[in-house]
């Protein structure tokens, strides 16, 4: 449709990645109907930043796997210290494993679309969960509620949004699958986000 | 580093809408087929990107019944907004799709004590293909100086604004840029094939 289109590759990033602002939505995505150069670059954009989210997640969290193997293997310490050696190991892996609130496993629940949860994260973690707020009615704030599979409410908060998304901390949660709710403060249910909390393997 | 607003993208090429709505309110099937050629695709784009793949034939149809009815019943009342009155359809058919899935999911969980009423575990050819979408970007990281992986982290992962990336790592507007188009061009690179082959969004 559009042989010179001049949408670049930064305003497509901004919309990708929910940073795109809210005035700036409306022409992108009355555009973005008719371009079939836009909607490639854009479904492009989204397997790149979701990859990079991906790897960047992995790549923070990498010096504690590589740790582990080391752990396990308690045999290649000599044997004079062998002992004292695992157990401040250990000691160090348990305060590391256990990171708390300061340093929570991000989740992008952007990417949970249709019935499949694609989403995981560890048990026994803080969670960092990331909400993708476009195309809700706008409000500077939301009620957000996780739920259990059988519908039984584990944490609810007010959570402050940031332009179309809202990031906010959840505590360490048992293995299974839960469900994000955000409503209205008046309490209308606008969206719901499925993820799964994955036990240890 | 300011997002300005963008402007409408509107050109010569641009069809006559009012043209276009008007024959589709005499029932011109030909103007149905022209509406249908201009916007299937980008409706298909959207409510994949929303909603998942799942049933898209029959959510495309929907939304055009939808939009053709409405044009007809005279609901449109400037033509020359046809565009934005498609993306107000389609968003509101997101939302009411959203709206079933979640009212079905309560009630899977009032009747659910351990029996799975659906598959909620992800495609496996799409998990695959994210898995190596993710090898890619973690082979691109690694190639890269750590200043430059810390700038992609604290941007796409961390979100960071780009003016504090740039304050906090004595960066440039132009040194950012480029560290992000570096990274995304090698990524594009190593995935050349697969992207050319993998469009999920189209029938």
């Amino acid at each position: 449709m559009y042989a010179n289109c001049q949408v670049d590759e930064e305003e497509i990033e901004r919309y990708a990645t929910g940073a795109m602002p809210e005035g700036a939505i409306a022409p992108f995505e009355e555009h973005l109907l008719i371009c079939e150069s836009c909607q490639r670059r854009l479904a492009q954009t989204d397997i790149y930043v979701s990859a990079m989210r991906q790897a960047s997640a992995r790549l923070r969290t990498g010096p504690l796997k590589r740790g582990l193997p080391w752990l396990r293997f308690p045999r290649l310490v000599p044997a004079l210290a062998g002992m004292a050696v695992v157990i401040v190991a250990a000691g160090l892996w348990l305060s590391r494993l256990d990171m708390g609130e300061a340093h929570p496993f991000a989740v992008d629940l952007a990417a949970t679309r249709g019935a499949a949860i694609e989403a995981k994260a560890p048990a026994g973690r803080w969670l960092l969960l990331r909400l993708d707020l476009a195309n809700l009615p706008a409000s500077s704030g939301y009620r957000v509620e996780m739920v259990g599979r059988s519908g039984n409410r584990v944490w609810q908060a007010m959570v402050p949004a940031r332009g179309s998304r809202a990031d906010f901390k959840v505590p360490r949660t048992q293995p299974g699958v839960y469900f994000v709710r955000v409503y209205r403060p008046a309490g209308e249910l606008l969206r719901e986000y499925g993820f799964e909390v994955e036990g240890p393997r | 580093m300011n997002s300005t607003a963008m402007e409408p993208v509107m050109n010569s090429a641009d069809p006559p809408w009012s043209g276009l709505v008007e024959q589709i309110r005499n029932g011109d099937s030909s103007a149905l087929e022209q509406m249908y050629r201009i916007f299937s695709t980008g409706i298909r784009f959207y409510l994949c990107r929303q909603l998942g793949p799942q049933d898209l034939d029959d959510k495309v149809h929907d939304v055009f019944l939808i939009i053709v009815q409405s044009i007809q019943k005279g609901e449109l009342r400037e033509p020359e907004r046809l565009m934005g009155y498609v993306r107000t359809i389609v968003r509101r058919q997101v939302a009411a799709q959203i709206d079933d899935n979640v009212k079905a999911r309560r009630n899977q969980a009032d009747l659910d004590f351990g029996m799975t009423l659906s598959d909620h575990h992800p495609n496996p050819e799409r998990s695959a293909i994210e898995h190596q979408n993710a090898e890619l970007a973690m082979r691109v990281l690694n190639s890269l100086p750590k200043r430059d992986r810390e700038v992609l982290a604290r941007f796409y992962l961390e979100e960071q604004p780009p003016a504090r990336i740039c304050r906090e790592m004595d960066l440039t507007e132009t040194q950012f840029r480029l560290i992000k188009s570096r990274a995304k061009a090698r990524f594009g690179e190593l995935g050349k094939t697969r992207f050319s082959r993998r469009n999920g969004f189209r029938s």
